[in-house]
């Protein structure tokens, strides 16, 4: 089956390289997905086993997920109406698996650090242009942090610029959120901070347009929470999709 | 079909001082199949020699002064031409150019012979030499009426600067638009690589600047460090409204100026400052160059939707697909709302940029753009009405009208 052997070597998000350092990495997932062949060539061990057929079915709809995500930058800066429905199915097809339909009683699970790897969002045309997002400064990673002990949501864009000592920097934007239903939270914003200086100075002119973009304000429906994966919809129409990270961010 | 020379009307012109209206009736009773060349041409532009058919001139000049009509210039823009070649428009000022070409191969090779390479495939890749020719042209029209019998170091060191400034943008451009090809020969950066265009293009900036020091006229300096900086300007302009929808034609016509017009309306006014004519002269002669300069560039941006890819070295509607906004689609945007989401989308989708284009020649964007450009034309050729009449004034007329008739 051409699909164990993609098991077996792991799709790789755009913009990850196996650094050395990320080699741990990399053998815990070659690992999993050992145990993962396993399970699939001895079902009844596998059904011995903790996980289900639906769990072999999820790790499937997530790889077919990273790969038709290859080469989108997170679908930002725009993707063709084909590759949006592509998507959109398969994050239809997890929700219909979603092992936690009741997360805001289960908030552990969403605590922590998350990096977004696709949004509707779009920052196209003009809005594009303005904000400088062509050729001076470059979107990096997107990350949200929940800490649920203070019911507090860190909406964290990093940035390059180019040139001018290749400055990196980042636009955090706090959030409180309360919850609505075992499903829905609904989100308020706080603050929103630019670093460094010289970063801010860039954003200047253009700023209520740029918080305007990612604004998290309104409710924010978890379709889909695991220990690695979650996806949420929020008011305006927008999907997100995330997964669990280790980075750390200074705030 | 037959070329119509500017030089072969003026053998045919009467001495009498209704000499451009038989001009214009000679242009209409001309049939196309009838064709003419035209023999040494001296400075002055009178024709030594001519195959015409002199009978039918002779006929021309006898017809009675009330059935002559108006010689205004929308009449002179609706007038059925031959097709007009910049050649021969060019050879009343043919000898000035050939001096121009060889002087500005000894300033740009003397120093290095990378540069040297580089300044061969730039000057020798069939370049118009239109902006110098404008610079003579008007040099020698304006100089009838100050009384300068010939043109001074000063006109032709103008000339060989302008050409140098222009020719040092155009290096750049095609860096920064990484074009592989110019004028059907390969670019300075895709021969010699980037770093060789960008020294080239500085290299020309410096030397064109130092030579404009040395002209010691400060009006003429000040005007033309300003074209450097609006080049500067016109580029960061276009770059932070890429995509824009809301762009007004205003601000399109002020990023045209800085961008082409600019060049040209300050080597013609610079030509009038060095014969010394009124400064109202000079005015009128920058309003003739940025008038031009203007039709210029809108004819440029139409034939970037109406021309196919062989024709213009790249594809077509490449201005659309870069998100750069020009006339025919600043008019189409007013009129088909549907263009504004297509050309928000970055044209992500399939087969989207050819709708688009397809939208804009539908909505009649092309038509009000050649529109725009014949207005600034009636312009230009209005300002010229301060010159004497002559070959010189004539052919700054050809050049407005080859331009538009570069899109009919």
């Amino acid at each position: 089956m051409a699909t164990l052997v993609k098991l077996v070597q792991p799709p790789c998000p755009k913009g990850f390289t196996r650094q050395p350092w990320q080699q741990q990495q990399q053998q815990q997932q070659a690992k999993f997905c050992e145990l993962q062949r396993f399970r699939l060539i001895n079902p009844m061990k596998a059904a011995a086993q903790s996980s289900s057929p639906s769990s072999v079915k999820v790790s499937q709809i997530k790889e077919n997920l990273y790969q038709a995500l290859q080469g989108i930058n997170r679908g930002i800066f725009g993707t063709t109406s084909g590759k949006k429905s592509e998507i959109q199915e398969l994050v239809e097809q997890l929700e219909s698996q979603n092992p936690t339909p009741d997360p805001t009683l289960n908030l552990h699970k969403v605590d922590g650090c998350w990096k977004l790897i696709y949004s509707t969002i779009s920052i196209m045309g003009a809005k594009r242009t303005k904000l400088g997002l062509r050729d001076f400064i470059t979107l990096g990673d997107l990350f949200q942090i929940i800490n649920v002990a203070e019911s507090k949501a860190v909406n964290v864009m990093k940035f390059n610029v180019k040139g001018l000592n290749l400055l990196n920097g980042q636009l955090a934007i706090v959030a409180s959120f309360n919850i609505d239903s075992k499903s829905r939270v609904t989100i308020t914003y706080r603050e929103s901070t630019i670093t460094p200086d010289q970063l801010m100075n860039v954003f200047q002119k253009n700023y209520d347009l740029l918080l305007s973009i990612f604004n998290p304000e309104g409710w924010l429906e978890l379709t889909y929470v695991d220990d690695e994966m979650r996806i949420g919809r929020d008011q305006k129409g927008n999907i997100f999709v995330l997964e669990r990270s280790e980075e750390r961010i200074d705030l | 079909m037959a070329s119509l020379t500017m030089v072969d009307l003026v053998g045919c012109a009467s001495t009498s001082s209704n000499a451009s209206l038989d001009r214009y009736l000679w242009r209409k009773t001309l049939h196309s199949s009838v064709s003419q060349r035209a023999h040494g041409v001296r400075r002055s532009g009178k024709l030594v020699t001519c195959r015409l058919d002199s009978a039918r001139c002779r006929s021309i000049s006898t017809k009675s002064a009330d059935t002559l009509p108006n010689g205004t210039p929308e009449v002179l823009l609706n007038v059925k031409r031959g097709q007009i070649s910049l050649g021969t428009v060019f050879e009343v000022v043919a000898d000035d150019l050939l001096i121009l070409n060889q002087n500005l191969k000894s300033i740009v090779g003397a120093e290095n012979p990378v540069l040297m390479s580089a300044a061969e495939q730039i000057f020798g890749a069939g370049g118009k030499r239109m902006r110098p020719a404008l610079v003579f042209l008007v040099s020698r029209a304006t100089a009838q009426m100050s009384g300068l019998k010939e043109l001074t170091t000063n006109h032709r060191r103008l000339a060989e600067i302008i050409e140098m400034i222009h020719t040092a943008s155009l290096i750049h451009d095609d860096v920064l638009d990484e074009s592989d090809l110019r004028r059907g020969k390969e670019t300075v950066h895709q021969l010699y690589g980037t770093r060789v265009a960008v020294l080239a293009g500085d290299f020309m900036f410096a030397q064109s600047s130092w030579y404009l020091a040395n002209l010691e006229n400060l009006e003429v300096i000040k005007l033309i460090s300003q074209v450097i900086k609006d080049f500067a300007s016109g580029e960061i302009k276009q770059a932070s409204s890429l995509f824009d929808c809301d762009v007004k034609l205003e601000e399109y016509l002020i990023k045209s100026y800085y961008k082409t017009a600019s060049l040209v309306a300050a080597s013609t006014k610079g030509s009038a400052i060095f014969s010394g004519v009124d400064s109202s002269v000079a005015e009128s002669m920058f309003e003739y160059g940025k008038n031009l300069g203007l039709s210029f560039q809108v004819v440029d941006d139409i034939l970037d939707f109406t021309q196919s890819a062989e024709q213009l070295g790249k594809p077509a509607g490449s201005d659309l697909a870069k998100g750069n906004l020009t006339a025919p689609v600043i008019f189409a945007l007013e009129k088909e709302p549907k263009l504004r989401d297509i050309i928000e989308s970055e044209f992500v989708e399939e087969g989207s940029l050819q709708d688009a284009i397809d939208l804009v020649q539908r909505c009649g964007g092309i038509q009000r753009a050649q529109e725009l450009a014949k207005e600034k034309a009636v312009a230009a050729i209005q300002n010229l009405e301060c010159l004497p009449r002559g070959s010189f004034r004539s052919a700054l007329e050809e050049i407005v009208l080859y331009n538009l008739e570069r899109i009919e």
